[in-house]
């Protein structure tokens, strides 16, 4: 049989060719040197920019640096765009199986839904016919959703209590000093230094759960009331940030790619990076089939926990390499679930160590039954590979529910992410700008570096731009003198 | 969204009733699977598909509960040709197919590089633990630690090509 070689160039003209089924499968874009409606700087052919990596923070990066006329090309080992967010299908609906949470008080991501038209889709997180805690043993509440509400709400306001005057201006966390001194607290201590009940224990470990990724002992208590101050110190803000609004007509991989598209960077899908060495005034750039790419910087990408997976042949800053072997830990992961019986509008709140973190319904009836999602911080509870021990957890919550279709995806496994969203581990946070720091040709991006909404997409896309920034001032300053 | 969903279960019904067909005319096995190294990679497709097929689970019951199992499967892979995933070649006829070889699918360089075909015992050893078979794999996946559950689904994948 022939094989095509994944090294001939799919550009536009195969992109069409191949008919618009495959194009719709196949993320592909065209060569910045066909790209008539810019100001492509030099004509020697050669990249100017390299970036690894085309899920949201490098797609922008890309789209920033080619409008200013460098010739780009985007470098992604998996055969998709979208990296860390992934919109699927299950049982035909439209599902989001990587970061799926959107909002108007995170500007960027908005500012990009705004820019290629895209809407918001609502989850019905509001209305519950039931709410749930489940507690550390492994017992089951089943709570009135005004009682739940009225408990978590206010545990959540006193563990945020401090926010206002520990980040008034989030954007620059570290702006009140007194931050630095708080830096070895977890988020645990935290929450046990609080005036709370069982309940609202149970339910603000198991969303503290979510966002470390991690037992709440290891994780950084100010960098999760960083993100409560940049939904403007408010918990129904908050929420309805984290848990009620997706993106809707093809979702966060559509938006990643309307990015990429409108970039007219050269894409390449399929692309491993494994080496790299910077020469001073040149990148080259080997990948696992042993090809090389040559730019004159390179912008990374990259989800904190894969970088030792890539030989930095001049190595790393020390500050850099203690982030990266240190500060992060999520190991989470989604699952959507469709059972027979109409389970109606829940939403349920595990406490550590149950895997199932969060679980909320997505839709509901009679006809279709329930489509629940659950989010797990630590996906390495359970086998989410195993049906039956999917189908266990599901009962304990919902005794009756008859499971009959399951889609997860682990993030932990994937050799690409090998880590969920980013969680800062406590003693971490202030390292974050030594990960974002350029080193020589080399720049770095990723929600990770981010100042604001570092577990987010929003995240991604601040850091893009930033990252963009830095190597277009450096080229500039390069190529004028 | 209803298509869809008609469509799959018009694909399930199909599946249940060839095998239910194939039940009736060939001896019902639960053979463990073969070694990987029992089906040579000089092997043609068709022998391959031919000799591991018979070895297959035909039980419709199996085959049901396979095409469930691969919902997991079919976030990133589509077993309709016409309907392809970005992120994960189209599973339609992969028993026999050679390894790495969907036309225009961006496989990274370690599966592009193999001369194998999808035997049975080669799928089995795949969904097992991908990246024990093929290190560098970018299939995002863990693996499936329980053999039944494996043989369901490819015994449902099996039952689409004579669909
Ligand atoms: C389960 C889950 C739920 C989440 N929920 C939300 C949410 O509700 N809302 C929200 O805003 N955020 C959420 N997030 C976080 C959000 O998805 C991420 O912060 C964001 O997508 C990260 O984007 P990024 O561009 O920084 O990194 P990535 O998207 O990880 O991009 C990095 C890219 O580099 C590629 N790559 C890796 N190694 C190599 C290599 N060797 N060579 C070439 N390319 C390589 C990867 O394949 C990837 O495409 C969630 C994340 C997960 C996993």
């Amino acid at each position: 049989m022939h094989k095509l070689s994944n090294r001939d160039p799919l550009d536009r003209r195969l992109f069409l060719k191949t008919g618009a089924a495959t194009a719709a499968g196949l993320a592909l874009t065209s060569c910045a040197d066909e790209n008539p409606d810019r100001n492509v700087r030099d004509k020697d052919n050669g990249y100017h920019v390299v970036i690894v990596g085309a899920g949201f923070a490098g797609a922008t990066a890309a789209r920033e640096l080619a409008a200013k006329g460098w010739r780009v090309i985007v470098l992604e080992a998996r055969p998709r765009v979208g990296g860390r967010v992934f919109t699927s299908q299950f049982l035909g609906r439209q599902i989001e199986l990587g970061g799926s949470s959107v909002h108007w008080v995170q500007p960027h991501v908005f500012a990009e839904m705004q820019r290629y038209g895209f809407g918001f889709a609502e989850v019905p997180l509001y209305d519950l016919d039931a709410s749930y805690i489940m507690l550390g043993d492994g017992t089951v509440k089943n709570i009135a959703p005004s009682t739940f509400d009225e408990k978590y709400t206010s545990a959540f306001n006193k563990f945020c209590a401090d926010s206002r005057s520990l980040f008034p201006k989030p954007y620059d966390p570290f702006f009140n000093e007194t931050l630095h001194k708080l830096e070895s607290i977890s988020a645990e201590e935290h929450l046990l230094s609080l005036d709370l009940d069982e309940l609202q224990i149970a339910s603000l470990r198991a969303e503290l759960t979510l966002y470390a990724g991690a037992p709440i002992s290891e994780f950084s208590y100010t960098s999760f009331v960083k993100l409560f101050a940049l939904a403007s110190w408010d918990t129904f803000t908050f929420t309805d940030s984290e848990k009620h609004w997706h993106i809707d007509s093809g979702g966060t991989s559509a938006l990643v790619q309307a990015i990429l598209d409108d970039s007219r960077a050269t894409v390449r899908l399929g692309a491993v990076v494994q080496e790299v060495t910077d020469h001073g005034d040149s990148v080259s750039i080997k990948l696992s089939d042993g090809e090389l790419v040559t730019a004159s910087t390179a912008i990374f990408t990259l989800p904190t926990k894969v970088y030792p997976d890539i030989n930095f042949k001049s190595g790393l800053s020390k500050e850099k390499q203690a982030f990266i072997d240190n500060a992060e830990m999520s190991d989470g992961a989604n699952i959507y679930m469709r059972t027979t019986n109409n389970l109606g509008n829940t939403f349920c709140f595990c406490d550590d160590p149950n895997p199932f973190n969060a679980v909320q319904t997505e839709e509901f009836s009679d006809e279709t039954g329930t489509i629940l999602k659950a989010t797990l911080g630590r996906q390495s509870l359970i086998d989410l590979n195993s049906f039956d021990a999917v189908a266990a957890e599901l009962r304990k919550i919902h005794p009756n529910a008859e499971l009959t279709d399951v889609a997860p995806y682990n993030w932990v496994t994937d050799p690409y992410s090998k880590q969920a969203w980013p969680s800062y581990r406590v003693g971490w946070f202030s390292k974050y700008k030594d990960m974002a720091k350029p080193e020589g040709q080399l720049f770095f991006a990723g929600a990770a570096t981010a100042d604001g909404w570092h577990e987010y997409i929003d995240g991604a896309v601040e850091s893009g731009i930033r990252a963009a920034r830095e190597a277009h001032l450096r080229m500039e300053k390069s190529y004028a003198g | 969204m209803l298509a869809r969903s008609k469509r799959l279960a018009k694909v399930s019904v199909c599946a249940v009733i060839v095998a239910f067909l194939q039940n009736a005319c060939s001896r019902e096995t639960d053979n463990a699977i073969t070694s990987i190294n029992s089906t040579s990679d000089t092997n043609t497709a068709a022998e391959i598909s031919n000799e591991d097929r018979k070895d297959l689970p035909s039980d419709p019951h199996i085959i049901e509960r396979g095409r469930r199992l691969f919902s997991s499967c079919g976030v990133c892979h589509s077993v309709n040709t016409s309907l392809p995933s970005s992120a994960g070649p189209h599973l339609q006829g992969v028993l026999g197919r050679t390894v790495g070889s969907v036309q225009g699918f961006p496989y990274t360089s370690v599966l592009m590089q193999q001369n194998g075909v999808w035997s049975v015992a080669r799928l089995d050893q795949f969904i097992k633990n991908p990246r024990e078979i093929y290190p560098g794999t970018s299939m995002a996946f863990g693996g499936i630690a329980d053999e039944s559950d494996r043989r369901a689904i490819i015994a449902y994948l099996a039952s689409l090509d004579t669909d």
